[in-house]
């Protein structure tokens, strides 16, 4: 049984997950941010291999990620960071990135690699669910990797099932990409959540925009079966002058729990 | 005459106006046809593409004299944008000359980190007129383009990319963003409702 289906078996309810980006803010940053991480009581990490042309990403996770490319961050560079990484993680960890990067690295090579080194699954946003079927799906099932397909409000009742049926670990349902002041949105995302659990998908649920703080955390997960955090989490370790790496990652971790 | 409509022709990303303007309780009317363009409250002039084959597009069908001539407010997005100016580098187009400024292709020379095409969120300053009441300096923005609008009396907006260039252009009833404010998340909401309420 896979880790992340293991996690949600054993635990069904405010699942946290901590998306960051792989060597920021320095380099030699993802070993230790994996462990504060773990340390500090996040449920599953979704680790993301920087891209230059990051499409699926707001401008706090493009400039990390432009952060992390200038430090030098690569499939190659951070495969050879996760080598040992599982004799002390373990907690689910998901690679999340883009397909161009991964097709030039070779997408065989890099799920094989991934599942080797103890990663449990994928996430790439721009991977139609159409070359997933016909051509991707059986190498990423292959290599035993999991692979979580993103919903939106506008993604119709039929294309969510559709891509409930092809995701295994969890669905990732995120916003559309505007929204339209704080009450229309509460209003909004309720109907759209409410119209996933009316679908009685196969897959569990984590929900992942606009959380911030405690507050919105535990509001999403009364609509799932936990929530991501990326971009309010990037910013905290932007933030200079706020204690070493581990205790920004404890602070942060806290203050939503 | 309460309506928006979006030109349709052959460089479109119609989709993801549509739905932007859903989210902001508006609807628009896809067409091509003269009379309904020029009977609509206001225009949107939406764009992927490329320059030259867009134009060829436009005249074939007399739109470019269509468009030139529309007294309501017009948006241009993107190529719209590039479009509406006098000259495009892009496969050497003469385009629709409504904004003075020229479109050049980016060229990254020294700097080297920043390709091209732009992808992605960049920041616009320097803000002008109505199309950006309520929207702070510095906001972010989507772009995807390889082309850019150079600076001048119609600037409304700046952006600083290889070098700074007009992410926004204005003149009379014309407007034009280079960004796709369909994508520019609660900025770019904010964008299309101020052009909602253009007279």
């Amino acid at each position: 049984m896979s880790r992340i289906k293991k996690l949600f078996d054993k635990k069904k309810q405010d699942i946290l997950s901590i998306y960051f980006t792989a060597g920021f803010p320095a380099l030699e940053d993802t070993i230790p941010v994996l462990h504060a991480l773990q340390e500090a009581g996040a449920d599953m990490i979704e680790l993301g291999v920087p891209y230059s042309d990051p499409l699926a990403d707001g401008p706090v996770i493009q400039r990390s990620g432009s952060r992390a490319l200038a430090n030098g961050m690569s499939i190659a560079t951070l495969f050879e960071q996760l080598k040992e990484f599982r004799n002390e993680i373990h907690i689910p960890v998901l690679l999340m990135g883009y397909m161009n990067p991964v097709m030039q690295y070779g997408f065989d090579r890099f799920c094989q690699e991934a599942a080797t080194l103890g990663i449990d699954g994928l996430i790439l946003p721009d991977l139609p669910a159409m070359e997933f079927e016909t051509e991707f799906g059986k190498i990423i099932r292959k290599a035993g990797l999991d692979f979580v397909f993103l919903v939106t409000p506008e993604t119709s009742d039929q294309r969510v099932k559709k891509l409930d049926e092809l995701s295994s670990g969890f669905l990732y349902a995120v916003s559309s990409s505007s929204t339209t002041g704080k009450h229309a949105v509460l209003d909004n995302q309720e109907v759209y959540f409410r119209r996933l659990r009316g679908l009685r998908l196969k897959n569990p649920v984590m929900i992942g925009f606009g959380i911030r703080d405690r507050q919105s955390f535990y509001s999403a997960c009364r609509q799932a079966q936990g929530a991501i955090v990326g971009t309010a989490f990037i910013e905290a370790m932007e933030k200079e002058g706020s204690g070493d790496i581990g205790t920004r990652c404890k602070n942060f971790i806290q203050s939503l729990r | 005459m309460n309506n928006t409509v979006i030109i349709k022709y052959n460089a479109g990303n119609i989709r993801s106006v549509l739905f932007a303007l859903e989210r902001i309780g508006a609807e628009a009317l896809v067409t091509d046809e003269p009379e309904k363009i020029l009977s609509a409250e206001r225009v949107i002039f939406p764009g992927v593409g490329e320059a030259s084959s867009a134009m060829d597009y436009l005249r074939e069908r007399k739109l470019d004299q269509l468009i030139t001539g529309l007294r309501q407010p017009v948006l241009g997005i993107c190529l719209g944008l590039q479009l509406m100016c006098k000259h495009s580098e892009e496969n050497d187009t003469a385009c629709l000359g409504i904004f003075d400024e020229m479109v050049r292709k980016f060229n990254p020379g020294t700097a080297r980190d920043l390709k091209v095409p732009q992808i992605g969120w960049n920041t616009i300053s320097g803000l002008r007129t109505a199309l950006f009441e309520g929207v702070d300096e510095n906001s972010y923005c989507y772009f995807v383009h390889g082309y850019y609008a150079a600076t001048g009396s119609d600037t409304i907006a700046r952006t600083g990319y290889i070098l700074p260039y007009s992410s926004a252009l204005h003149r009379k009833n014309f407007y034009g963003v280079q960004f796709h404010p369909e994508k520019s998340a609660d900025t770019g909401e904010r964008i299309l409702r101020n052009f909602m309420k253009i007279q």
